[in-house]
């Protein structure tokens, strides 16, 4: 689809193990994310969808398998994760701070600078600017995801992570997820996200995989992702 | 697959054996055979007992602290296993240190404690053990036990010097040192040798407790994971 | 970057507990009715409350500092924050540094509000050296609050994490209090000379923590 056969694989995951006491939840997990490209990981509860995420995002460590993002080797763990974001189920946001501050303190991790106007645009897209000056605890559950998923759109990751985006948003928010992976795939991002229901995902151009006893398949092809 | 609770290897067996053999002669050389220091009468005795448990006690800690860097280096579990086995063998000598530190307190100075700056570091360092197996029975997850345990280990190690000067500094503020000094270079060679050969005898027990120890952890840890295997291949 | 990492830290922190007032208000309360109990339980008249005072002052501090610490990373455990800021390109040990400069910071506050009242408690004379005690405190805390991030860091997660926090921290405390109330002590009967040997211990051990700190903290923090 999306191929860009000279540049190496956004994200190129081989021989992914990762046991608990010794059952292993992923069982040999291999796969490649090219630049531009959305892949949607579907399957049921416990297969380990959040398990693996983790894992690409460096979060959690494999017992055996290699990870390499963009080229370079996962254990270069600062250099690689300055390319990478992750949205996992919690919101990753601090409580008792403003949307505005919560964002110039994730970007500051980050060495970026926080530029008032882009982190204004990025507020209006998510219709969260009116409430700029609410502590996020006021916040009900589909706006602590749309914070959480403006932060991504501020740092413009090389490769987006996405655990379930869709929950708790409405289908405004959904529609504006979609439209912003859209966006970000232009750009050369690469998104790989769980999901549940394929609908939400209709009218996005992407590749379906499903994990299941361990092992990632190209829902497509029927082959090994 | 062997059961997992297989027998003692060879190592493990061998050192039992010449453990045993040491101990019960360095018991009798102590007892009967060493002579007493004309001062310090029979009840000094226990020092066969109490010195070379101390340093076992600080061996022990050693043993953490080296297999715990080898743990953040590699991510064995092997070297996590042998940590977690050097603190239990190493509280039971600590623990020994103590009661035997006590005891001669009691017939030293009339009391059952005292504030002597070798006892107090050595009691430090007993709750430190205890601790860090408390931290460890807390934690369900393998690796991130392993990581809390030896950051743990290796504090609690680099600490040991700083409890030591700190408690000897502050001991000798108050009180001119103890009479409980075995190793001042006054003490005559009827006595250093089989305080020596006691100390051999309580390492070659220590290194059999470990190996001992850590079958142990091994076999209860390939239990769970039979167990959880079970469980997954059921369905459950 | 580094600087960047830890002034962002430190501002957040600062900024959390302005506007929920609980790490503070929390252990000022504590601070203060420590020692009031101290006046209650222990006969604190004449010369005895002089030799009394540096050490209870400390052990006031020490378990004041405990309560905040213990709570230092509530936050960063709410909503999984921890896992925002391990994913981040920043220097762990810079993280480290940031959540200890406003860990500090917190105690060295109350440490500043406690003095007066303690001079006010303990009939010390006004003359006491309280520039060096201040210093001492300070370094004392310095420790304190280094092996209080760095165990706070994981025992935030655990089980029994009220019960489990204090007993990892205190008993390799010791040296730190050891040193510190004895530096208090001497200070107070114009024994400078002690008090310096031991402000050099506690630097030593200040260092020592500080250094294996850092070293080690990515290790609590990273899979």
């Amino acid at each position: 689809m999306h191929e860009t056969p000279s540049a190496a694989p956004m994200l190129e995951a081989e021989g992914i193990v990762k046991r608990f006491h010794g059952v292993p939840v992923l069982n040999g997990v291999g796969l490649r994310l090219h630049a531009g490209e959305t892949a949607v990981l579907y399957g049921p509860n416990g297969a380990g969808k959040t398990t693996l995420l983790r894992i690409l995002a460096t979060l959690g460590r494999p017992d055996t398998g290699t990870l390499r993002i963009d080229g370079e080797d996962a254990e270069e763990r600062n250099s690689v994760r300055a390319k990478m974001m992750y949205c996992g189920h919690a919101t990753q946001l601090y409580d008792d701070l403003e949307p505005i501050e919560n964002l110039r303190f994730f970007l500051s991790l980050y060495g970026r600078k926080a530029d008032e106007a882009a982190m204004q645009a990025v507020l209006e897209r998510v219709s969260l600017w009116r409430f700029r000056l609410f502590q996020v605890s006021t916040f009900s559950a589909g706006m602590r995801r749309r914070l959480s998923f403006a932060r991504a759109m501020l740092l413009r990751p090389r490769l987006l992570l996405l655990d379930e985006p869709y929950t708790s948003l409405d289908t405004a928010g959904g529609d504006l997820v979609n439209e912003v992976i859209r966006e970000l795939n232009a750009e050369g991002t690469a998104v790989l996200m769980s999901n549940h229901s394929p609908e939400r995902v209709a009218d996005l151009p992407h590749r379906r995989l499903r994990l299941q006893a361990g092992r990632l398949l190209d829902e497509d092809s029927d082959h090994v992702a | 697959m062997t059961s997992p609770l297989a027998k003692a290897g060879p190592w493990e067996r061998w050192l039992g054996i010449v453990a045993l053999v040491m101990v019960v002669a360095g018991v009798y050389w102590g007892l009967f055979v060493s002579p007493v220091d004309l001062y310090q009468g029979e009840p000094m005795r226990i020092l066969f007992v109490h010195v070379p448990s101390a340093w076992v006690s600080f061996l022990a800690f050693f043993v953490i602290f080296v297999a715990s860097i080898k743990y953040l280096r590699t991510r064995d579990l092997k070297y996590d296993t042998i940590a977690h086995a050097a603190a239990g063998s190493g509280l039971i000598f600590t623990g020994l240190t103590l009661a035997s530190g006590s005891i001669w307190g009691k017939y030293a100075w009339g009391v059952w404690w005292t504030w002597d700056a070798r006892l107090t570091t050595v009691a430090v360092l007993f709750l430190i053990y205890a601790v860090y197996l408390l931290v460890r029975g807390l934690i369900d997850e393998d690796a991130k036990r392993a990581r809390y345990g030896a950051v743990l280990g290796i504090i609690g190690f680099l600490d040991v010097p700083i409890i030591h000067f700190s408690v000897y500094w502050w001991r000798t503020l108050h009180q001119p040192a103890s009479i409980l000094r075995p190793d001042s270079p006054r003490m005559a060679p009827e006595l250093m040798i089989p305080l020596l050969f006691n100390t051999a005898a309580f390492i070659v027990l220590f290194a059999h407790l470990v190996i001992a120890r850590r079958r142990v952890i091994e076999a209860e840890r390939s239990f769970t994971r039979a167990q959880q295997e079970q469980l997954h291949e059921s369905g459950v | 970057m580094w600087l960047s990492v830890i002034w962002a830290l430190f501002r957040k922190d600062a900024l959390l507990e302005l506007r929920r007032r609980e790490t503070l208000l929390a252990m000022g309360a504590f601070g203060v009715l420590s020692m009031l109990l101290y006046n209650f339980a222990l006969p604190l008249d004449g010369d005895r409350a002089r030799d009394l005072a540096p050490g209870l002052l400390w052990v006031s501090v020490t378990f004041t500092a405990m309560l905040g610490l213990g709570k230092a990373f509530a936050v960063e455990k709410q909503n999984d924050v921890m896992d925002a800021l391990v994913m981040s390109p920043a220097p762990k040990a810079a993280i480290f540094l940031g959540k200890l400069a406003s860990n500090f910071v917190f105690i060295a506050v109350i440490e500043l509000f406690l003095i007066p009242l303690f001079a006010a408690f303990f009939p010390v004379q006004g003359n006491a050296p309280w520039g060096a005690m201040i210093g001492t405190l300070f370094l004392g805390s310095l420790g304190l609050a280094t092996i209080g991030t760095l165990f706070s860091s994981i025992t935030v997660a655990m089980r029994a994490r009220e019960v489990i926090f204090p007993l990892v921290l205190l008993p390799l405390m010791v040296p730190v209090i050891i040193a510190t109330s004895q530096a208090l002590a001497a200070f107070l009967n114009g024994e400078t000379t002690a008090a310096g040997a031991w402000l050099r211990m506690l630097g030593v051990a200040d260092l020592i923590f500080m250094v294996a700190s850092l070293w080690v903290f990515e290790f609590l923090v990273e899979d």
